[in-house]
């Protein structure tokens, strides 16, 4: 603790992800992962690992209880349900049209859960930080929103028809046009790019800023151990504000993962209908 | 043809022809882009803590695992699932459409019902109305039968009585006849046998009454 109040370092391995996981100490301290063709496992890689197998083991099930449109029985397989028909008429549907939905449902399904349960994972004891704290995990699925955006504006508007509708059609003399189209149409597009990067940025910030507010907050515990009068208050008082907190990481988890979904059904829809 | 429709023309075509194999191009290039990082980046797994430090195995590991999950659940879970929620759509419109149906043929019924309900009703107040008429003409009719009866019954009654009392005034006159014929026989045998002329002077004044 030389010179500051909490070690950062060591808080950085709780928070961050790493190659080894912290076990309670009577099992022993870390748990090193192995590397698998000369790629080094990590904390991140197997929560997302058994996120996409959470998700199949839920949902392969489901559709098989919901095949030829039978309701499906039982509260856990209607609380899935609930989920699913939420985001389908009250997010995918408006924002992309009736026509268009059902096409990206999937996607925008597989999106939100796969953010919501690594949100979640980042709140289970020992099972590692959210890999959505991570700018490479965000990254790549905003990219992913990205491709899908793009792919499909130009499936159905022709590249050329896809990028042209991204300016705003004005009745310009053609001199003006000549000077302010290119302009739009740059503005526009760096707009685009600029979106997809907030996308990725908003969940990355909210998720690791939450991680380390609770560690900060339990490191002060550590920080203060050689003071006994002191460590006790601010055990007291950082076990119930982290509990707190964690409450709220919980509100955060579902919110970022509704947020990130939403706004990138929004962006496909603006993508399927353009100016 | 016009350049633009040229253009137009040949973007479509391309966008059809590669437009899954658009996808799958980005997501080559992606993989790409990231293994390029990694190449170039020393960080490895132990990166400090930093949340803008780019993690080029993270971003390939997700990048393959959020695909094949994508391609999985699309195949296996979402895409099943969808064709599900339209199929129930359908199903509970069909349902919808059948249970409007039989409450429209339920209401014809109950009507048709009503109306066959209110048909026999004013049909039993009819035939309640013939059955009256009826009973009361026959009673009518029972009526005057009954009286003509009875006074066919009296007439021949009193025809009756006064064949039976002229029968009766007969057997009386006969029987009168008889006892005064009798008692004047006595009376006359007793005077004829006490005078004999005064007995001889009523047979002839019985002869002259008998000769006039």
């Amino acid at each position: 603790m030389s010179g500051e109040l909490v070690n950062m370092a060591e808080l950085s391995r709780h928070v961050s992800d790493g190659s080894e996981y912290h076990l309670p100490q009577f099992l022993g301290s870390h748990l090193e992962l192995p590397s698998v063709c000369g790629l080094q496992l990590t904390r991140f890689m197997v929560v997302e690992l058994a996120v996409a197998l959470i998700m199949f083991l839920l949902f392969v099930p489901l559709a098989w209880k919901m095949r030829g449109g039978r309701p499906v029985r039982g509260r856990f397989w209607n609380l899935l349900e609930v989920f699913l028909l939420y985001l389908r008429n009250e997010v995918i549907v408006p924002s992309i049209g009736k026509k268009d939905a059902d096409r990206f449902t999937p996607y925008l399904w597989t999106l939100f859960f796969f953010i919501l349960l690594c949100n979640l994972c980042g709140l289970i004891p020992w099972f590692g930080a959210s890999p959505t704290g991570a700018l490479a995990t965000t990254a790549v699925l905003a990219f992913a929103t990205f491709v899908v955006l793009v792919g499909s504006g130009m499936k159905k508007f022709g590249v050329v028809g896809f990028w042209k509708g991204q300016v705003p059609s004005m009745d310009l003399p053609w001199a003006l046009a000549i000077f302010l189209k290119p302009m739009l149409f740059a503005i526009e597009v760096v707009g685009f790019v600029i979106k997809h990067v907030v996308l990725a940025v908003r969940l990355l910030a909210n998720m690791f800023a939450g991680h380390l507010v609770l560690a900060v907050l339990l490191g002060f515990i550590a920080a203060t151990a050689d003071k006994l009068v002191l460590w006790i208050g601010v055990t007291i008082a950082s076990v119930f504000i982290s509990l707190a907190l964690n409450v709220l990481e919980l509100f955060v988890a579902f919110l970022q993962a509704y947020i990130f979904t939403f706004l990138a059904a929004i962006f496909i829809g603006m993508a399927q209908h353009q100016h | 043809m016009k350049v633009t429709e040229i253009i137009k023309k040949s973007s479509v075509f391309l966008t059809r022809r590669l437009g899954k194999a658009f996808f799958v191009s980005f997501t080559i290039a992606l993989c790409l882009a990231c293994a390029q990082f990694a190449c170039a980046s020393e960080e490895g797994a132990d990166a400090k803590l930093d949340p803008l430090a780019w993690r080029s195995d993270l971003a390939i590991w997700t990048a393959v695992v959020f695909l094949l999950l994508f391609v999985a659940l699309a195949k296996f879970a979402f895409g099943p699932i969808v064709k599900a929620l339209d199929q129930r759509e359908q199903n509970e419109l069909a349902r919808q459409a059948a249970a409007e149906k039989a409450n429209a043929d339920a209401k014809e019924l109950l009507e048709q019902y009503r109306r066959k309900l209110e048909d026999s009703e004013e049909e039993v107040r009819r035939m309640l109305a013939d059955a009256k008429a009826d009973a009361t003409e026959q009673a009518t009719a029972i009526v005057e039968d009954a009286k003509r009866a009875v006074a066919d019954e009296r007439e021949r009654a009193a025809l009756d009585i006064q064949a039976a009392t002229d029968v009766a005034m007969r057997e009386i006159a006969v029987k009168g006849a008889q006892l005064a014929t009798n008692l004047a026989g006595k009376i006359i045998q007793e005077r004829i046998e006490l005078d004999p002329e005064k007995s001889a002077q009523l047979v002839e004044v019985a002869l002259n009454d008998i000769t006039e």
